[in-house]
């Protein structure tokens, strides 16, 4: 099998038998990622591919022939473009972070290089996380490896598409309202969205810091598992992180599917807008879970119909508030008229952000104003409490909660980057997770008549990753 | 307080644009005030569901993010204080030195 093919739990096995090296494997995605580039219509997964990485894979081969053994040695990942990698660009797809350097590790990169992984390049994203696209990016659009003239989904569409296209074993993304997930279930890969709280945010550029989280894209249960169990945990730099042990999630066994309970949210399946073909294959996911013993109910939570405008209120009142401090002084871009301090942090802004980011403040600023909006954010709140509670209940009735992914498959390039709405509709099955902060998997549970990848999420209570991805390794194992 | 919103007109975009530090040159302004509105207009989907929930039971949601209880503890004394550290100058505790100055 090619390198590039191999997951990361299959890459590990033949680093520690003495098969590979590190560097032939750091060298073969190089070379994936460099013939890419010349294709007509190359993916644009990644806006750096790191010029140390080879070095980096040169130490974890000394360090292991001296008898390092530590789990993650040599093997490589790539991380979004808004978490930090000491030394290295961190850009969040943003003109106004040009020339940024971070000059810290975010924890979650900190713990799998003390693992031993070798960073190995930044991935393209909708600008500060902003968009189910990646179109929203300063370095221009990603691709959908499945098909080049589709969006990867967003916001870490850069993540998905080099781990979708040969580029990388396993990627970070991160999420606010479904951008892991998406980009999972539009390119046929796995997408962790772990519960608020699992992994520290501390070095992730700020989006919405009550929804905010790291997430995993990967070709596999199992490499997910044993990510996570490397950068989850208590980090004294976050102090909504869970002092809880995540240890056992690096081997991971199939649940026994038979006895589990499944709920399914009937507002879903009534929804606007989903594809009678993700139906169908949404259809036979039920139908796997019931031929194995499961007992699948349909179940009523008619908040789920505010979801997307309550996610919108917040996320975007948060966004406003967080972006703030990019003011032309004390990162990246500045724009000096000469005229003093706010007309530097007017025209800096002006000039730094895209047309999406600036209308997502405009409407955040709307929001958090009583004078304009009245009582719109705590109407949000309200809305955001009561999908907690009704999420909460369903869950402690239920192991699992099942639902698409997105109402659709991936979209052409270009068809809804000026209808912010439509675009804003695309995360109708995700922002439910993020506002209720419980942990979701995008599982690749099949595919359209014309090949496109679909997924389906699995939910569970807070703190429940290992259940959940016992399900998806079940069913990973029928296939 | 009013509690009903405003609607976005031509004033109130602008209002917005000054609050968010943002130039009403940088952009396109009708088609960026016209999908604001858009935006804003299917927020009205939160009316129906909200106010019976307090909005403060959005926070904290997991066990992990309850802040400890409200108990009223008695507070150090001067004296306790003292027994911390030996480091006075001029009846006030020494600190390090910080940029620009400092004890």
């Amino acid at each position: 099998m090619n390198i590039c093919d191999m997951s990361l739990t299959e890459l590990k096995a033949k680093l520690e038998s003495g098969e590979l090296t590190s560097l032939k494997i750091v060298e073969a995605y190089k070379a994936s990622y460099e013939a890419d580039e010349k294709a007509k219509k190359p993916l644009k997964g990644y806006v750096e591919f790191y010029a140390d990485a080879l070095d980096a894979a040169r130490k974890a081969d000394e360090a292991r022939a001296s008898g390092d053994r530590r789990p993650l040695l040599g093997l490589p990942f790539a991380v979004k473009d808004n978490i930090s990698i000491r030394g290295k660009a961190c850009t969040c797809g943003s003109k106004i972070l040009a020339g940024y350097v971070a000059p810290y590790n975010a924890t979650v990169a900190e713990r799998l290089i003390a693992a031993g992984a070798v960073p190995m390049g930044r991935t393209n994203m909708d600008e500060f996380a902003m968009g189910s696209s990646t179109e929203y990016s300063c370095y221009g659009p990603s691709r959908n490896p499945v098909n080049r003239d589709l969006v990867p989904g967003g916001s870490s569409g850069g993540s998905a598409s080099v781990v979708a296209g040969a580029q990388a074993p396993i990627a970070l993304g991160t999420e606010t309202g479904g951008s892991v997930r998406l980009p999972a279930s539009y390119c046929g890969l796995y997408g962790l969205k772990p519960t608020y709280g699992t992994l520290s945010r501390y070095g992730v550029v700020a989006f919405g810091s009550s929804l905010d989280q790291v997430g995993i894209l990967a070709k596999n249960v199992d490499d997910i598992g044993l990510v996570l169990s490397v950068m989850a945990g208590k980090d004294e730099h976050d102090d909504t992180s869970a002092d809880l042990d995540f240890s056992a999630l690096a081997k991971l066994s199939p649940a026994e599917i038979k006895g589990l309970k499944v709920a399914l949210p009937k507002e879903f399946m009534e929804a606007k807008g989903l594809d009678p073909e993700i139906a169908r294959i949404f259809e036979s996911a039920c139908e796997w879970f019931r031929s194995r013993g499961a007992t699948i109910e349909t179940v009523s939570i008619p908040v789920l119909e505010a979801a997307i405008g309550c996610y919108y209120v917040i996320a975007l009142s948060e966004a406003a508030s967080n972006l703030s401090r990019f003011d032309g002084i004390r990162y990246g871009l500045r724009k000096d008229l000469g005229q003093g301090y706010d007309e530097l942090y007017v025209a800096t802004r002006s000039d730094g952000f895209n047309a999406e980011v600036k209308r997502r403040i405009i409407i955040g600023n709307y929001v958090l104003s009583t004078h304009f909006s009245g009582d719109c954010y705590k109407k949000g709140m309200s809305v955001r409490a009561r999908i907690q509670k009704d999420v909460g209940e369903v869950l402690k009735k239920h192991d699992i909660l099942l639902c698409p992914t997105s109402p659709t498959t991936a979209f052409p390039l270009g068809s809804r980057v000026d209808d912010p709405l439509a675009m804003y509709l695309s995360d109708l099955y995700t922002t439910f997770v993020n506002l209720a902060r419980i942990p979701s998997l995008s599982v690749p549970f099949g595919t359209t008549a014309s090949g496109l990848p679909v997924g389906v999420q699995i939910c569970a209570a807070h703190y429940a990753e290992e259940k959940i991805l016992k399900v998806a390794k079940a069913w990973e194992a029928s296939k | 307080m009013d509690e009903k919103k405003n609607a976005i007109d031509a004033k109130t975009f602008e209002n917005l644009l000054y609050l968010s530090r943002l130039s009403p040159e940088s952009s396109n302004v009708e088609i960026l005030a016209g999908q604001v509105r858009q935006i804003v207009d299917y927020f009205d989907v939160l009316a129906q569901y909200a106010g019976d929930e307090n909005p403060y039971d959005a926070y904290p949601a997991t066990t992990v993010e309850s802040l400890r209880a409200g108990d009223v503890v008695k507070s150090l004394e001067p004296g306790d204080l003292k027994k911390i550290t030996p480091e006075f100058m001029d009846g006030y505790f020494r600190v390090p030195k910080v940029l620009g100055g400092g004890a």
